[in-house]
């Protein structure tokens, strides 16, 4: 523990030790410069410990003869660039960036005119876009130059009011772009502003040491508690498993677990994947992964925008204990028609943005993946498991009579059969998105996701030779196919009445299937011709439809007031079968139920003090009772840069997706909807403080969270086979022999989450990165495994990431560290025998404490190098090496046990090793 | 003014890092532990015997014991239909009453105190099974030459029925047992089992709920004369024998119907037949 807080400090005053840009009227110069621009730039840069970056290509070739006497920098620049056409300045970021003075200020949506503006208006609104492809962006910041601001709303507008009399340059900022600074002179319409903002360029110039923005990550102070926003096209950077994944990004970041390899979902704060709500363009996802959770189904080439809030969110979201990630499509280029692609170790991604005219573009991006090597490696590595666990069952001692002995079916004679595997394992997603915008005040968009996984691991043992030469034929299929995915669409209106009323109405179907079958049959044709066909196994089918409609309001009554307000109805259609031996169904739910929710809340600004009450309101027609969900979040400026934060609130959810016993079979999890009475409603509250500071290019943070958990629920489904006829000497049951016993449990329960965040990011230049700490207890409370409270299956209790990106000519470099305590595991510790009728004994485990036990400690180095280049000398492209795992740790998935000689034998079912990976991505524009 | 909100933003700060000290300043939870110290009854009782129950401890995986300790020092009683009675310790973990017999229909209920314990449990003895019979006296093998391994299951002789009164779906398991003195086996017979496969001479099949039963060659390991023993069983014993939850990924206890202790207290009656597997 020592260890780790001095490595939190070291890092963090590593971190702290910046570069310390000189005044440049302090520096002089007073020698021959000779050479093109880039090098005479170099030439400074080296003397002086500057950063400068060329942003018009054309530039750096300019041939440069001058030799400054005793003049300050600052007036060699200036002299420079008049001379040779130049605009020069310093960024945010202290560095320096030159440009071409002759061209056009190409960002300047709204030149200079003689109707331009003194100085901003006391209230101004408009739209924020990406310059390059139009793109209408979500929660870009828009604020006075050391003061106040606000943030876009989800389609890209916004209004700033209050703005202080003689303010003359506003700032926009958004994550991944350049920070905008824009004059009031630019500016002819206060009420219909257009903010273009560029994308940070990858097609840098060599001696380009740094550019203006690096952040990949960013920590909201602006809006919320407990926020971060991630930017999709800075997850290239990062090292990957096979795929730029969104919710692997996520696990990189405080509070967020990451030592769940097995898993792309997300442990929040303690909670779990299904405690997470996640929106996509307004409709809930319920199935989030790919490749049994390895991957999460979110094409990063269709998202525009994601927001994570980990806790304490408002009244605008409900429905869900602990977190909610909100993801927005991208419209797709409005532009210029853009295709591109990826082809990586794992999948082939393709995508196509066409715009029609300026009023519609489209967006459409499909991903495939193929059984290549990383794809077979995760794949073996859960089916292998699988089959091990199968045979796994915990031994039984000496004298122990099992069931069917090695005489039996499969027993083991069938090494005289011919048996095949059938590999037809893929997953698939489709983002579709089209946007009309037919006036200025009026968005339609259409939006469609589908992701499938279809996996396949059945086998086919055919007529052994010893058979067919007695005319017997006989063929066995066992099958292991899991078919889940889920199919969303949302059509959205938003429209704008005036600059103070913005509404988005929008209506969605979602719907998670999910088909596992793991049926055998068996077809013997004896040589008498008498055909005999015996089924096994089970098929588990679940299928939940989602049909919502909201309407989401944003008033901004005055200048410290911005009410927000809304209605959603939602109906559940959930259904859960169970079949047996193909013919018996054993369980049999069919649920449905609707959702009200009404929601009001106010952001209130006064003075430094923002606060945001709210309230939201359920109805739930199972229970048909009203859950009151109050909420609140504060924000307090201290001083300059430091501010206090705090949330509190009440959530329940309505829809429950149950964990089966098995955690290899991540599709063996199904959705329920709660009755109220064995399956409760759950709910939380959430309390949350912190303080964080932030400069100009640091971010620091401090958060602590208590969340507790009532009436959670965790289930068990036990169906035995009981062969009644014919089974007892192993052979094959008769047909119509067996019997199922199906024992159906769910356990109700409490828990509570608490722990303490600590993080330090370097926010902007050509390093950056953040390293971050959790201590952390999650704890659960069920009667039925224990009388007192144990620790939850996710519970880790201290957590530390170091996450570090470097910009190095055309090259990006980057490594991430996860520390983290073990999880918790229940294991046997004790056994004992008991004597039959027939004077044989069966054994059984005394299992101990539920979670006594803890898995060793994880940890894992990644690291990734990304080279921009381009393809025949136009085409925007990458080529991506990222090595997971480098040191190879075996770190420990879960533990298989064996009872040899009354001894316990645990063996480690381990995580992926190294694994390589190679992307390569092409655009056109 | 000024110092009133240089006041507040310090309370807010005082407000924070005591909300966080009172997160951090986790108290020591105290979680479950297992105890490995409780006695485990080994307890199946039959109609018409004396009651008669085994003691031990059970075995710690960590620990370097290879057998579990018998316990011989516990007071054992059992009450039997309203009526108490000492078992006494035989050694070797064994306690019996031989002077009294359980019959169908009693309630027993047994305590034991050892070592600070005092455990429980209850059960009744069931009713002998009725009407049980068999469709034939004998079961004829016919053997074949290169089995599959499928236990011959393609040339058998036509079952044998046996059955049994059953209308309120109660639990029943089959005991095939060979009485001959030196029994012949059968080459290539089913009825294997065990770890090292061997043939038994005795096989018992799980609770079934059903009133009847086929009976083929592949059940049997020896020729000769044969018990059919039918036990009429209870829940627990149904509970505890069907147990298959242990898997190595999500491990619960076994069922037990032993209150502060291991392992199962129960009682079962039986009805016998006769039967030859002939060549």
């Amino acid at each position: 523990m020592k260890k780790l807080i001095t490595c939190f400090l070291l890092c963090i005053s590593q971190l702290i030790y910046a570069q310390n840009v000189k005044s440049l009227s302090q520096i002089t110069v007073n020698q021959l410069y000779t050479g093109t621009l880039q090098s005479v730039l170099t030439q400074i840069s080296k003397e002086n410990s500057l950063k400068f970056s060329i942003l018009d290509p054309e530039i750096g070739s300019i041939e440069i003869i001058e030799r400054p006497a005793n003049q300050s920098l600052e007036e060699f620049l200036n002299l420079l660039a008049k001379k040779k056409k130049l605009k020069w300045y310093v960024g945010e970021d202290g560095i320096l960036y030159f440009k071409n003075a002759s061209k056009n200020e190409t960002l300047n949506i709204e030149q200079s005119t003689k109707n331009g503006l003194h100085e901003f208006p006391s209230r101004i609104s408009g739209i924020v876009k990406d310059f390059q492809t139009g793109e209408a962006l979500p929660f870009a910041s828009v604020s006075v130059k050391g003061g106040k601001g606000t943030t876009t709303n989800v389609d890209g507008y916004f209004t700033l009011q209050n703005i202080p009399k003689g303010t003359k340059l506003l700032l926009v900022n958004y994550l991944g772009y350049k920070i905008r600074e824009v004059s009031a002179s630019q500016i002819s319409s206060p009420n219909n502003v257009v903010l273009e903002i560029e994308p940070l360029s990858k097609q840098l110039d060599e001696v380009v040491v740094s550019t203006a923005k690096e952040e990949l990550m960013k920590v909201s102070s602006d809006d919320q508690i407990s926020t971060i926003k991630l930017s999709p096209a800075k997850l290239a950077t990062l090292p990957n498993i096979g795929e730029r994944d969104i919710f692997r990004g996520f696990q990189l970041m405080p509070g967020i677990s990451g030592s769940n390899e097995a898993s792309s979902g997300l442990y929040v704060r303690g909670g779990t994947p299904d405690q997470n709500l996640v929106l996509y363009d307004g409709f809930t996802i319920y199935h989030v992964d790919h490749l049994y959770g390895f991957f999460s189904a979110f094409n990063s080439n269709a998202i525009k925008d994601v927001q994570l809030y980990k806790g304490g969110f408002d009244a605008r979201y409900g429905g869900r204990l602990s977190s909610v990630v909100q993801l927005t499509g991208k419209e797709g280029n409005a532009k210029n028609i853009n295709v591109g692609g990826d082809v990586s170790l794992l999948s082939m991604n393709v995508f196509a943005e066409v715009p029609l005219g300026d009023k519609f573009s489209s967006l459409i991006a499909f991903r495939r993946s193929y059984t290549g090597g990383i794809y077979s490696k995760i794949f073996n590595k859960f089916n292998t498991s699988t089959q091990s666990n199968a045979q796994n069952q915990l031994q039984q001692g000496p004298g122990t009579r099992g069931g069917p002995g090695p005489g039996g079916l499969l027993g083991g004679n069938n090494r005289f059969a011919d048996i095949q595997t059938i590999p037809k394992s893929y997953f698939y997603d489709l983002n579709a998105k089209f946007t009309y915008k037919p006036t200025t005040k009026d968005i339609i968009s259409l939006s469609i996701f589908n992701g499938t996984d279809d996996l396949d691991n059945s086998t086919i043992i055919s007529t052994p030779a010893a058979l067919a030469s007695r005319g017997i034929t006989f063929d066995n299929t066992t099958n292991d196919k899991t078919n889940y995915g889920n199919l969303g669409s949302s059509l959205k209106w938003s429209h704008r009445y005036s600059d103070k009323l913005y509404s988005n109405t929008l209506i969605s179907y979602s719907q998670y299937y999910s088909t596992r079958n793991r049926l055998s049959t068996i077809n013997i044709t004896r040589n008498n011709g008498t055909p005999i066909e015996i089924k096994s196994g089970f098929i588990q089918d679940n299928n939940l439809e989602d049909y919502s409609i909201r309407s989401d309001f944003e008033y901004k009554m005055n200048a410290s007031n911005d009410v927000n307000f809304g209605l959603q109805l939602t109906h559940n259609k959930i259904k859960y079968d169970y079949t047996q031996n193909d013919t018996v169904k054993v369980l049999n739910r069919n649920n449905a139920g609707n959702l009200a929710a009404f929601y009001v809340q106010d952001n209130i600004k006064i003075g430094f003090l923002k606060i945001t009450p709210g309230v939201r309101v359920n109805q739930f027609s199972v229970t048909n009772k009203v859950y009151v969900e109050p909420r609140l979040n504060l924000k307090l400026a201290l001083l300059e840069g430091f501010n206090f934060v705090a949330a509190a609130g009440i959530y329940h959810q309505f829809a429950q997706r149950v964990e089966q016993e098995d955690i290899l079979n991540g599709s063996s999890n199904f959705w329920l909807l709660p009755n109220g009475d064995n399956i409760p409603i759950s709910s939380s509250k959430h309390f949350i403080a912190g303080l964080n500071y932030e400069t100009k290019n640091y971010y620091f943070s401090v958060e602590g969270y208590y969340k507790s958990l009532s009436d959670i629920t965790q289930y068990s489904l036990r169906v035995q086979a009981r062969p009644t006829r014919g089974r007892e000497g192993g052979g094959p049951p008769t047909p119509g022999g067996t019997t199922s016993t199906v024992l159906e449990n769910f356990f109700i329960g409490s828990g509570s989450a608490k722990g303490v965040e600590l993080m330090a990011q370097k926010k902007a230049g050509a390093y950056n990165g953040w390293v971050s700490y959790t201590l952390a207890q999650v704890l659960n409370n069920f009667d039925a495994f224990s009388t007192k409270d144990f620790p939850a299956s996710q519970d880790v209790r201290n957590e530390f990431k170091m996450v570090h990106t470097y910009r190095w000519k055309k090259f990006d470099f980057s490594a991430t560290w996860i520390y983290a305590t073990g999880r918790p595991y229940t294991a046997p510790e004790g056994g004992y025998t008991i004597s039959l009728p027939d004077g044989s004994t069966r054994s059984y485990n005394i299992v101990g404490a539920k979670n006594g036990k803890r898995l060793p400690d994880y940890h894992r180095f990644d690291i990734a190098a990304v080279y921009n280049f381009k393809l025949f000398k136009n085409l925007p492209s990458t080529l991506s090496l990222s090595t997971f795992n480098v040191y190879n740790r075996k770190n420990v998935w879960y533990k298989q046990f064996s009872i040899v000689d009354n001894q316990l034998v645990e063996v480690d079912v381990t995580n992926l090793g190294i694994t390589p990976n190679l992307t390569l991505s092409v655009r056109l524009r | 003014m000024l110092n009133y909100f240089t006041e507040m933003k310090k309370s807010y700060i005082i407000l924070t890092i005591s909300f966080l000290a009172t997160i951090m300043s986790c108290k020591k939870v105290e979680f479950d532990v297992t105890n490995l110290n409780k006695p485990t009854v080994d307890g199946i009782v039959f109609a018409n015997q004396n009651p008669k129950i085994h003691l031990t401890l059970p075995i710690g995986y960590g620990d370097d014991a290879t057998s579990q300790t018998t316990i011989d020092n516990a007071q054992v009683s059992m009450e039997i239909a309203g009526i108490k009675y000492i078992l006494t310790s035989t050694g070797n973990g064994d306690y019996i009453n031989d002077k009294v017999k359980l019959k169908a229909g009693q309630e027993l209920n047994l305590t034991i105190l050892y070592a600070g314990y005092t455990v429980t449990a209850s059960t009744i003895v069931p009713t002998k099974p009725k009407n049980f019979q068999t469709s034939a006296s004998q079961i004829q093998v016919i053997t074949q030459q290169g089995g599959f391994g499928m236990g011959g299951g393609f040339n058998q002789t036509p079952a044998t029925t046996i059955s049994w009164d059953n209308d309120t779906q109660e639990y029943y398991a089959l005991l095939t047992s060979n009485t001959e003195a030196t029994p012949e086996p059968i080459a290539g017979g089913g009825g294997r089992g065990g770890e090292m496969n061997v043939p038994l001479a005795k096989r018992l099949s799980q609770p079934t709920q059903t009133n009847s039963q086929n009976l083929n060659q592949r059940q049997f390991s020896f020729y000769g004369k044969h018990d059919l023993i039918l036990f009429k069983v209870n829940a627990e014993y149904t509970n505890l024998y069907n147990n298959r939850g242990q898997s190595s990924l999500n491990l619960t206890n076994p069922p037990t119907n032993i209150t502060n202790g291991f392992g199962i207290f129960t009682a079962m009656n039986a009805d016998t037949l006769k039967i030859q597997v002939v060549k």
